[in-house]
């Protein structure tokens, strides 16, 4: 998860830009000023060199003066030396001068001195030359005429002035130079100032932002009605939101580092811990988990759905994974009331449907009797010769007939809706059963002066479907069109459509009084015919078109019809070659249930097998179980019913009772009657109203459909394998009595096996452990020996004996002895029983739960 | 004309068939439940048994088998009469052992086209 904030629009405040640009300005200052400094340093020096050499020509020219002068006044050789020195070294000078000063700008002045200093030297020179030809009166006079002086006097104003002005230069470039030092490092110093404030505040407006984004993360976790928990690889608990908390029933934090098992309430959530291990290892999102939260701490029956996500580091490592919780009780209670009222809707319509057949069926054997009898009494009175009789048998006879193909008609349609109509597949040709339908309508033909066409072309070839419904729809189709004609022509046509899905096309028209659209919109309804007049013209069941258009469907095909009145109307009958494969019988489904073993995540988990024919009601069942956290096991018939339980020894049975082949009480006494299964608890969930034959038959609790479900739930709570639930035992030979004692325990604290002699209660519980037996005693040694060899074979059980009432003294003592309790079957037995039921309730109370066999022994 | 054992609990049924069979010339036994019928079956020894299906104390189903596995009454065809029609009877019937199989209500001219066809199946 990465969250970045930004508080204003940019990460860089206004404070940056400057400081950036003081920076630059004081990096550019600090280039410029390190040029300009070298530059300087150089004219510096060479200025200092231009002084220094002027003063050297000043003061070779005193020399070459001075030696002049020495001369005139001496006339010694010796004194023009430096004369002659000074000679070839003011050239040198000069011309080193004239270049230097050149570059500094000062050529004018520099070559007036040059020119000065030439004339002077060639004014000493002169003098000399006069004092070498020996006249040294006239040289002296050369000196004391002052001119050498005068120009002497100027190149020394000139030298003085040239040197003050350079020297001025090399000062002034100075102070230039200490302006410079002085205005770069306040630059520097600035612009760091300004760097450090920005660099401050950014740090602060960061730190705003992130507690900003953390305290808007808080508000969101602490708010949320959706649960967030937050685990890192190991499965510690590294973030619980409140809501999450409240579910888990933990304080948020207190366990934050924990390993998830520490949060009892989580991790007994089925499925949590798994999803959150196959997330980490997997790193992919599990979406919409759901989770029962019914009868684990959490308030009763919450559900709650689950969206879980790895928890992925910038890097792709899986860090953890997380889970958000969100409450869906209300939704999923909708969707239960929905599932429950659209499962009592179809149980109703089945049993609607069922009510039918069966009233048809019971319809039929009483008829069965009239029209036997009907026809008997024909023969014999035809044989007495009576006809006016005979002429009345044969009305009750037809109308009987009538009456039974009305009955057989209801009872097909009653079949269809209730899904038990049943398709027998075989491969026939075509026009063979085309010709053999129109055949058996011949005579009804001319009945009304009707004419069969039948245009069956030979080359029709074979389909597979159903023989016997394929030829009811042609039947149903051709009386149907010679009941409306008369006097015309009834034209049957087969043709074959092989283009998209091969079809046969039966189409039947007819000449005859056709239909309006109005009337044909309510064709195919059944007991319609157009109109209460036309039934009444053209007698008829009205469910013909009902029935052909049920088996067309059933058989993958459809009927249509085109009319119009006066004129005719033609039907036709689509169907496929082939029956499609959802229309067989459903005798796959029964061996889907094959798969036994339980799953490893089953493991642990109470196992619950369920019987029913209806796959809507066996979806329905088992996915409420799942949601129970039950394994679930479904058989659509009695007989993988019970080669189900056999091979499972499941915590419970759920039965129906109306199936085909094995039915439900035969799965029900199978059970029980088998000693090794008794034990399993069984439950009959169904729409048949005979809770006391289930009872008798050892039922341990009886539901009707539509299944209330918090009572089924309460009824499995019994047979939980962890509830603390005890054992009840109740041996009596009397059917009725053991019932009646079996009501006396009440509620849920029982789970109650019934017996009716101590051998077979002995042979049933061995190996169980019982905590509570109920005897009731029969007179004489047996009975006390049955309670000596109860306790013995069946660890102990707290024994209660009923005893007769006619019982001596001495003998109730003895049943004292062995039994513990005894209560006499006098008038106010119940109420003792009741007594001494609760009085063991209360004594083995604190020991509840421990093992039932390992508590003190009374 | 063949000797027949009518084994059929419904009153008005064994009534009207047997005799108009007896009319006919057959001559018919009646047996009310599946124990009576498979007595009179091994001690009378019928040409044809017509049995119904469902039947007090011991089933026609259950007849049909123990007619057929005893070698003394396993050629006796016999004839199911069943009431419900419905698609798995026939197969049933037939698993059962039974030769034939008439849905009820009966069909009086079909029983008869039935009962010939056995007597000439026995007969080959």
């Amino acid at each position: 998860m990465s969250i970045s904030f930004r508080i204003d629009g940019s990460p860089y405040g206004r404070s940056f830009w400057i400081a950036s640009a003081v920076l630059v300005v004081a990096a550019l200052t600090l280039a410029y000023s390190l040029t300009g400094l070298i530059q300087s340093e150089e004219v510096d020096d060479r200025r200092r060199s231009a002084v220094t050499q002027v003063g050297e020509l000043l003061s070779s020219l005193k020399d070459a003066e001075t030696a002049g002068r020495g001369y005139v006044i001496t006339g010694d050789a010796e004194f023009l030396e430096p004369y002659e020195l000074a000679v070839p070294a003011q050239a040198q000078l000069q011309t080193n001068m004239l270049v230097g000063f050149q570059i500094l700008g000062e050529g004018l002045p520099a070559r007036r001195i040059i020119e000065l200093s030439q004339q002077r030297l060639a004014l000493i020179g002169n003098i000399v030359t006069l004092a070498r030809s020996g006249d040294r009166e006239g040289a002296a006079q050369l000196v004391r005429s002052g001119d050498g002086k005068a120009v002497m006097d100027q190149i020394r104003q000139e030298v003085t002035t040239v040197q003050a002005r350079l020297n001025r230069a090399i000062s002034l470039s100075g102070q230039q130079q200490r302006w410079w030092q002085i205005i770069v490092p306040t630059l520097i110093l600035l612009a760091s100032l300004m760097l450090t404030i920005w660099l401050a505040r950014r740090a602060t407006v960061r730190q705003q932002a992130a507690e900003f984004a953390r305290a808007q993360l808080q508000g969101v976790m602490a708010n949320s009605p959706a649960g967030l928990l937050l685990v890192d690889s190991a499965l510690r608990v590294r973030e619980l939101n409140p809501a999450a908390a409240h579910m888990a029933q933990a304080e948020t934090g207190a366990l934050m580092g924990r390993h998830i098992r520490d949060f009892p309430v989580l991790s007994d959530w089925p499925r949590l811990v798994p999803t959150l291990r196959s997330v980490i290892d997997q790193g992919a999102v599990v979406a919409d988990v759901e989770i029962d939260g019914s009868g684990l701490g959490v308030e009763n029956h919450r559900f709650i759905s689950a969206n879980f996500f790895p928890v992925i580091a910038p890097n792709g490592r899986v860090q953890g994974a997380g889970v958000v919780f969100s409450d869906v009780t209300s939704r999923k209670q909708a969707e239960l009331a929905l599932a429950a009222a659209k499962d009592s809707a179809e149980v109703a319509n089945k049993a609607k449907s069922q009510f039918l057949a069966n009233m048809s069926h019971e319809l039929r054997t009483p008829l069965s009797a009239v029209i036997g009898y009907s026809e008997m009494l024909e023969e014999e009175v035809a044989e007495l010769g009576h006809d006016g009789v005979l002429q009345d048998l044969g009305k009750i006879g037809s109308n009987a007939r009538h009456l039974l193909s009305l009955i057989n008609t209801v009872l097909d349609l009653s079949k269809i809706e209730a899904g038990r109509m049943e398709v027998n597949a075989e491969t026939f040709r075509v026009s063979e059963l085309a010709r053999e339908a129109a055949a058996t309508v011949k005579g009804l033909m001319g009945r009304r002066g009707n004419t069969l066409e039948v245009a069956c072309p030979p080359d029709l070839g074979s389909m597979r479907s159903d023989p016997v419904k394929v030829r009811q729809c042609l039947f149903n189709l051709l009386s149907n069109a010679s009941k409306f004609t008369e006097n015309g022509t009834v034209t049957l046509a087969v043709t074959r459509h092989q283009n998209g899905v091969d079809r046969v096309i039966f189409s039947v028209s007819d000449t005859g009084i056709g239909m309006t659209p109005e009337q044909q919109t309510k064709l195919f309804q059944p007991f319609s015919q157009v109109d209460d007049a036309t039934t009444r013209k053209f007698e008829g069941t009205g469910l013909g078109l009902s029935i052909t258009r049920a088996f067309a469907e059933l058989l993958g095909g459809e009927v249509s019809v085109e009319s119009e009145a006066a004129k005719g109307s033609t039907f036709r009958l689509e169907l496929p070659v082939e029956v499609p494969e959802h229309a067989a019988p459903d005798g796959e489904e029964a061996t889907q249930a094959a798969d036994t073993a339980l799953s490893p995540q089953e493991e642990g988990r109470d196992l619950v097998v369920v019987i029913d024919d209806d796959p809507s009601a066996r979806d329905l069942l088992a996915r409420f179980l799942a949601r129970q956290g039950y394994a679930v096991r479904l058989a659509a018939d009695g007989e993988t019913g019970l080669k189900l339980v056999r091979a499972l020894r499941p915590a419970v049975v759920l039965c129906d009772v109306e199936m085909p082949r094995v039915g439900g009480w035969t799965v029900l006494s199978t059970l029980k009657d088998d000693p090794d299964l008794a034990t399993i608890p069984v439950i009959m969930v169904t729409v048949v109203q005979e809770r006391a034959l289930g009872l008798a038959l050892g039922a341990d609790a009886y539901l009707n459909k539509p299944v209330e479900w918090p009572r089924l739930n309460a009824v499995l709570q019994r047979y939980r394998k962890d509830s603390d639930q005890q054992t009840a035992l109740i041996v009596s030979t009397d059917m009725e009595m053991r019932y009646f004692i079996r009501q006396l325990l009440s509620g849920d604290q029982w789970r109650v096996h019934m017996a009716s002699t101590v051998e077979d209660a002995i042979d049933r519980m061995q190996g169980t452990a019982v905590d509570l037996a109920l005897v009731d005693i029969e007179l004489g040694d047996n009975g006390f020996t049955a309670v000596r060899q109860l306790k013995r074979k069946l660890e102990n059980p707290q024994v209660v004996a009923l005893a007769p009432n006619t019982l001596s003294d001495a003998d109730r003592s003895r049943l004292q002895d062995l039994a513990g309790q005894v209560v006499d079957k006098n008038d106010d037995w119940e109420r003792e029983l009741i007594e001494e039921i609760e009085h063991v309730v209360k004594a083995r109370t604190p020991s509840l739960s421990q093992p039932a066999h390992d508590t003190p022994q009374l | 004309m063949a000797s027949i054992l009518l084994v059929e609990d419904h009153e008005e049924i064994w009534d009207f068939l047997s005799r108009r069979l007896k009319r006919r010339g057959h001559e018919v036994v009646v047996a009310q439940d599946g124990e009576d019928g498979l007595a009179k079956a091994r001690s009378l020894r019928p040409e044809v048994v017509l049995l119904d299906m469902n039947l007090p104390i011991m089933d026609g189903w259950t007849v049909a088998q123990a007619l057929k596995s005893d070698a003394e009454t396993a050629r006796i065809p016999i004839i199911a009469l069943t009431a419900h029609a419905m698609a798995g009877d026939r197969e049933k019937a037939i698993q059962a052992g039974c030769d034939d199989y008439h849905p009820k209500p009966v069909d009086f001219s079909k029983l008869l086209e039935q009962i010939d066809t056995a007597l000439a199946a026995k007969a080959t």
